[in-house]
């Protein structure tokens, strides 16, 4: 059988695996499991924990392939599965604990998410200081901001995707990322 | 900052920085404004400090991936016709119930071209066939209408199941067909789509 192309296109791999191409769906995983690790690690702050659900939501996207919706890109999808594991995840241990609420700059309730530093998502970057540093610098966004930062710049993915994904008109997404960037650029400066 | 700045700093961050975009209005702004080409190379080094963050791939984690699919995959494969052969006993079963088949007439349904290992394995049916409906009907005398109208019940079952299992598989076929073959819808992002607060 001939090996496939990696760089077909994401719509022909889930066509070729919907026939029980399992190297085509292999393709896909080695596609976008960096980016959902990456995406699911900064939302519940443990990368070994990231790395399971990655696992889960491809296993899920798999037995839900025939369900899949071609009129959205097979990424945004994915990481909708990703991102309901990563947020069911976060409800049970919510539970679990109380949460310590600070104030950000703009004067909104932000919860504090503490960081196991051994399980940190951003442990494997070289540069330590800039590692704390993005770190302080992504749980200073508002809620709001956070998870289309991550949703960018960790998964990746187009406005269009985050608006489809968030149910959000793509003006919101664009805004909301403006001022996202505009926070980061500050928190960032010595580093810019 | 005027307002062109603002409109060409909304498409920057929006394309991660890049001051190459071919875009003649942000281009033109560029060459003129120096707060401007500061601001992309800021983005630019942003979205740099970004793509550094990501994690390295895990191969473990891809072969745990593969491993289960294809567990599931070769489950799903043997159960695939479970169904339908569920049916299918039942029908056999519930036609012996009522009294057997006929074994000569089945045969003779055959297509003429079917050949001698066609002939053979239906021969071997018709004759199980045959012997468990010589046993169905030694039983009809001793069992009473209620049973009889029970293994009626049975064969209108199978042959249900049967129709629902082929057609719903046809219908699954048919929409996977059709969501596949059309071109991909793609809205295509581009700087003239940027919606200023």
């Amino acid at each position: 059988m001939p090996k496939i192309d990696p760089k077909t296109k994401d719509e022909r791999l889930v066509e070729l695996a919907l026939d029980s191409d399992e190297e085509a769906f292999e393709l896909l995983v080695k596609r976008y499991q960096r980016r959902l690790t990456a995406f699911l690690s900064q939302l519940v702050g443990d990368v070994e924990l990231a790395k399971e659900l990655t696992q889960e939501a491809f296993i899920r996207a798999w037995k839900a392939l025939e369900r899949y919706d071609s009129t959205y890109r097979f990424s945004t999808w994915l990481f909708r599965i990703g991102h309901n594991l990563g947020i069911d995840h976060l409800r049970r241990r919510r539970l679990k604990t109380v949460p310590i609420i600070r104030e950000d700059r703009e004067g909104a309730e932000v919860e504090v998410v503490l960081v196991d530093h051994a399980k940190d998502p951003l442990g494997h970057l070289k540069n330590s200081e800039l590692s704390g540093a993005l770190r302080e610098a992504i749980e200073a966004l508002r809620p709001e901001y956070r998870e289309l930062v991550l949703l960018r710049h960790f998964g990746g993915l187009s406005y269009q995707e985050i608006a489809d994904l968030g149910g959000m008109p793509l003006g919101t997404v664009k805004n909301k990322l403006f001022r996202a960037h505009s926070v980061l650029r500050k928190e960032l400066a010595s580093f810019l | 900052m005027n307002n062109q700045c603002e409109t060409v700093r909304y498409i920057l961050v929006e394309h991660s920085g890049a001051s190459d975009l071919k875009d003649p209005v942000v281009d033109r702004h560029l060459e003129q404004c120096e707060e401007c080409r500061l601001f992309a190379a800021t983005e630019a080094r942003l979205v740099d400090v970004f793509e550094a963050a990501l994690p390295p791939a895990d191969r473990n984690l891809q072969e745990r991936v593969i491993q289960t699919i294809s567990t599931l995959e070769a489950r799903r494969r043997r159960l695939a016709f479970a169904p339908v052969a569920a049916s299918v006993v039942l029908v056999l079963a519930g036609v012996t119930v009522l009294g057997g088949v006929p074994a000569a007439s089945m045969a003779a349904a055959l297509p003429s071209w079917a050949g001698g290992g066609w002939a053979a394995l239906a021969g071997m049916v018709m004759e199980l066939v045959g012997a468990l409906s010589a046993v169905a009907v030694g039983m009809a005398e001793l069992i009473s209408g209620p049973v009889v109208l029970g293994a009626a019940m049975v064969v209108v079952a199978g042959i249900g199941t049967t129709v629902l299992i082929s057609k719903r598989w046809r219908r699954q076929a048919l929409r996977v067909r059709a969501r596949i073959t059309p071109a991909f819808g793609r809205k295509i992002i581009n700087s003239d789509s940027v919606t200023l607060p």
